[in-house]
């Protein structure tokens, strides 16, 4: 039988990236919260109620991401910060090849898969951060390529619902996942009256998967919060921006694809079942963005050849690709690739600078802090002292669910100096302040003249007076 | 005569569609009351520009710009606004609001009934289109760009090849749209974008050429595309109208919904390189920000409709063309007649109307809220400003000093004493307010819904 695929180039490109990623270090906010529930839930099982906070205490947390944050724990615990930075190297590398493998089964002129492909991997980069959101990254990749190639052999479909069990212990994005399978399953439903069993089958069997999460129904309770009502006080919460990098990326591929639209040959409708709702899903929040370009590189790769020849042609440029008679490594050169390139990663991974970047957070505060409950901290630094300083309970962090309602209204109140500042300091017993020292309760509290148990020009820590 | 009247009947009963859903829209726009807090500061420099017969080149209305130069580009929107006002109050800035609605309506029926798409696909595009521009129906000149954009598109879209009369158009159009608002640079661009198409020949570049030599021909060359150039490239993201599209608010849904029907309908059916080129550019600047969101949209429904009625095959009612112009007619005259219900006084819910009265009294130096600073222009002269929806002039650090005051930033009492602030007018939650009343400073005035607070030095 002759081999019509070859996984060499993805996973070349995908060692070569995932080898670039370690160069980046180890430092989002988030990271450490999912850390601290990582290791609860390894040591002492997994928590459904809060622990790490003195404002919602006892109260209920997602559990939605735990099988991601086990992982990402395990990193940690066997090679310390450069298991973390392996791990994220490998989830690089796994995406980078995916989107490759995609692109190729579009277009098999392997450059011009790969030119296309690099806007995608371009706009993955603003998510390459170590959280399970990587490895819901990692798995739509994989769902865009399942359903490409399921457009020919449709019993592929069947492992659809592995990966969305899979998808939804790690991370909510399963959701998108479920939808966009179901679209793709419809489409093939109404194409292919000979396989209609299999397409609803696979789709009944992806949704009864997202059931089976220690969450069960409620799983879908963060998935529906994100997307009906994103958080936009939080940066990647917010609407795409193309004043920004990743903005101005995600614009390009949006623009490309309509342009590419406009002057190829006309697609069926599987294609706008693919690219029409993930776009809509990108456009909702800034951290959506690249779920847009990893589905829509293999259009551009069959399709944006014929455009720019149409545009070269208008310029009266002679552009045509040469002729190309495709050349199918074997199946051992694909697995020396894989090899070399997973040698690669782990190396790479293991020799960069491991400790994170801690300087975007309050480092020179941790011997200060007074046990126990009473500090007010900032938003931002929540992650890093349940992890730096698990003897005090934060008011807020990254986890932001939990806090949703009166922690988060009472927090706002304060960091923004609202007329009600010292009734909620007073109701809630706040001891300290650990803020920003530009922030507008900062600059009230030194111009009251409280007490400062330490700061730096990062970070203030206040003592609160009485206030009764 | 009678030869005379028969083209008129034709073309009446050609554009009986267009006429009625613009007459329908003019009904709608007309009862609007004014809201917008631009609308006073532009009414104001109108109302000085026609009042002293000259152009008003610096800031007269603010304490912490006066004497600065002041871009005086919108020059003719803002004499056409104030005239308005000077004629019939209120209801006359209604009146030419709807008017300029209703014609930005007309032409967009036209474009959306493109290629004979059936009034059930064309009818939804121009609801949606609309409803996407309802965020930019403030009376302030850019609504001439509301009314003009559209009708530029349709002019261009339907030029035959070769020379046409209707091209000897473009120029005093240009001529006029750069004197009222800053939107003409996005008509260059799209005369650029059918120009690259190619197949308009000769006469179509001439003409724009001399497009874009009569837009240097008004009283501040280039000052307008300075401006436009730092909306698109830095918009400043803390007002409303230029932050990006948000997709999950009504009009955001509304101009996703755009951009996937043209999207999905190109992958299905294909398009052509002149709706690339012009579709593509004005896509990139919706994305930049909201109030740019409609110019994408308008543009979509010339090319969606047609698109739209190939894939979806369905012979829907056709009101008979003997019925259609009187049905138009009918409704232009009930347009007419609903100019009578124009409100005659602005909707002010939005603004401190009550602390007029305890402001009169010049206590010095007055911070007030930006929001509101258009709406002391007009309404409290006497009182300069510290800041208002200008912001332009603003810009070379008394819009950063003001959100340090009012936002309690490291610094702010050595503002407040810089700019010898002695008053302030603020939304109570503002950390300066909160602050201040801690501090001592008296309040002698607030509203008792909460909104705004007075607050005077002690």
């Amino acid at each position: 039988m002759t081999r019509t695929f070859s996984w060499s180039l993805p996973l070349v490109a995908g060692g070569i990236f995932g080898a670039l990623s370690t160069l980046a270090t180890v430092g989002d906010p988030d990271l450490f919260w999912h850390l601290a529930q990582g290791r609860q839930t390894v040591t002492d099982g997994l928590a459904r109620v809060d622990t790490f906070s003195w404002s919602v205490n006892g109260l209920p947390v997602l559990t939605d991401q735990w099988l991601g944050q086990v992982i990402w724990y395990e990193a940690y615990a066997a090679l310390g910060w450069n298991g973390i930075i392996v791990l994220r190297a490998l989830l690089v590398a796994a995406i980078v090849a995916l989107i490759a493998a995609a692109a190729l089964t579009a277009q098999r002129r392997p450059i011009v898969a790969i030119v296309a492909a690099l806007p995608a991997i371009a706009l993955t980069r603003f998510a390459w951060t170590e959280r399970p959101q990587l490895m819901g990254l990692v798995c739509f990749a994989a769902l865009i390529l399942l359903l490409r190639a399921s457009a020919e052999r449709p019993r592929i479909l069947m492992a659809a619902p592995l990966l969305i069990l899979i998808w939804a212990n790690l991370h909510a994005s399963f959701a998108l996942g479920l939808a966009v399978a179901a679209i793709a399953c419809g489409e093939l439903w109404l194409r292919r009256p000979d396989v209609r069993t299999l397409a609803f089958g696979a789709v009944a069997l992806s949704i009864a998967a997202t059931l089976l999460t220690p969450s069960g129904i409620s799983i879908w309770t963060s998935a529906s919060g994100h997307f009906l009502s994103p958080p936009r006080v939080i940066q990647e919460e917010g609407v795409p921006d193309v004043t920004q990098p990743y903005g101005f990326v995600f614009a390009f591929v949006v623009l490309a694809v309509l342009v590419t639209a406009q002057l190829s040959r006309p697609t069926e409708l599987r294609e706008v079942a693919l690219l029409v709702p993930v776009l809509f899903v990108s456009m909702t929040a800034a951290r959506h963005t690249p779920f847009f370009a990893v589905a829509s590189a293999p259009y551009l790769a069959a399709h944006a050849p014929q455009a720019i020849g149409v545009i070269a042609a208008r310029l009266r440029i002679p552009a045509r690709l040469p002729t190309f008679a495709p050349r199918v490594p074997s199946l051992r050169v694909d697995l020396a690739t894989a090899a070399i390139a997973l040698a690669a990663v782990i190396a790479a991974g293991s020799i960069a600078r491991g400790e994170p970047n801690l300087g975007p957070y309050p480092a020179g505060v941790l011997s200060s802090l007074p046990p126990g409950p009473g500090v007010v901290n900032d938003y931002d630094w929540g992650g890093f002292l349940i992890w730096y300083a698990p003897a005090t309970p934060v008011f807020i962090d990254g986890r932001l669910f939990p806090y949703t309602g009166d922690a988060l209204r009472d927090y706002e109140t304060l960091v923004s100096l609202g007329p009600s500042w010292r009734e909620v300091l007073t109701r809630r017993g706040a001891r300290a302040l650990l803020v920003k020292p530009a922030s507008p309760l900062a600059v009230r509290a030194r111009d009251l003249r409280w007490p400062i148990v330490a700061e730096s020009a990062s970070f203030v820590l206040f003592i609160v007076p009485n206030l009764r | 005569m009678a030869a005379a009247s028969r083209p008129l009947a034709a073309s009446l009963a050609a554009n009986a569609y267009p006429l009625a859903v613009a007459s329908a829209v003019f009904i709608i726009a007309v009862g609007l009351p004014s809201t917008d807090s631009d609308t006073y500061w532009q009414l104001a420099t109108g109302q000085w520009m026609l009042g002293h017969r000259e152009f008003l080149r610096q800031d007269i209305f603010s304490s912490t710009v006066a004497g600065t130069h002041f871009g005086i580009g919108e020059w003719l929107g803002q004499v056409a606004f104030a005239g308005s006002f000077a004629a019939a109050g209120w209801a006359g800035i209604a009146i030419l609001r709807a008017t300029l609605i209703a014609i930005s309506s007309f032409f967009l029926v036209r474009l959306a009934r493109r290629g004979r798409t059936p009034w059930w696909i064309s009818l939804p595009l121009v609801v949606g289109a609309l409803l996407v521009s309802k965020i930019t129906w403030t009376d302030r000149p850019q609504l001439f760009t509301l009314a003009l954009f559209p009708a530029l598109l349709e002019l261009l879209l339907s030029l035959p090849v070769g020379f046409s009369r209707r091209l000897l158009v473009l120029p005093p159009l240009f001529f006029v749209w750069t004197n009222l608002h800053g939107g003409y640079l996005l008509g260059l661009v799209v005369v650029a974008a059918v120009l690259t198409n190619g197949r308009r020949g000769l006469p179509l570049a001439a003409t724009a050429i001399v497009c874009v030599v009569v837009t240097f021909l008004n009283p501040a060359p280039l000052e307008l595309a300075g401006a436009a150039r730092e909306d698109f490239l830095h918009p400043p993201r803390f007002l409303t109208e230029f932050l990006p599209p948000d997709v999950v608010t009504p009009a955001g849904a509304l101009f996703a919904g755009f951009v996937l029907l043209v999207i999905g309908t190109t992958l299905l059916r294909g398009g052509s390189l002149r709706e690339a080129m012009l579709l593509a550019p004005l896509l990139y600047l919706a994305f930049t920000a909201q109030r740019q969101m409609l110019f994408f949209c308008f543009a979509a429904t010339a090319f969606v409709g047609a698109r739209l009625a190939t894939l979806v095959r369905w012979r829907a009612f056709e009101l008979p063309a003997p019925v259609r112009l009187p049905v138009a007619l009918v409704l232009v005259i009930a347009a007419l007649a609903s100019v009578t219900s124009a409100p005659m006084h602005p909707d002010e819910r939005a603004y401190p109307s009550g602390a007029l009265d305890a402001l009169r009294v010049d206590n010095g130096v007055l911070l007030n809220e930006y929001d509101w600073g258009g709406y002391l222009i007009f309404n409290l002269p006497e009182r300069p400003v510290f800041i208002d929806g200008r912001y332009v002039p603003y810009l070379g650090g008394v819009l950063e000093d003001y959100r340090a005051l009012v936002g309690l930033r490291p610094g702010w009492r050595d503002l407040l004493d810089r700019y010898k602030v002695s008053e302030l007018l603020l939304r109570p939650e503002r950390p300066l307010a909160v602050a201040l009343r801690e501090d001592g400073w008296r309040v002698r005035s607030s509203d008792t819904a909460g909104r705004w607070i007075v607050l005077a030095r002690p």
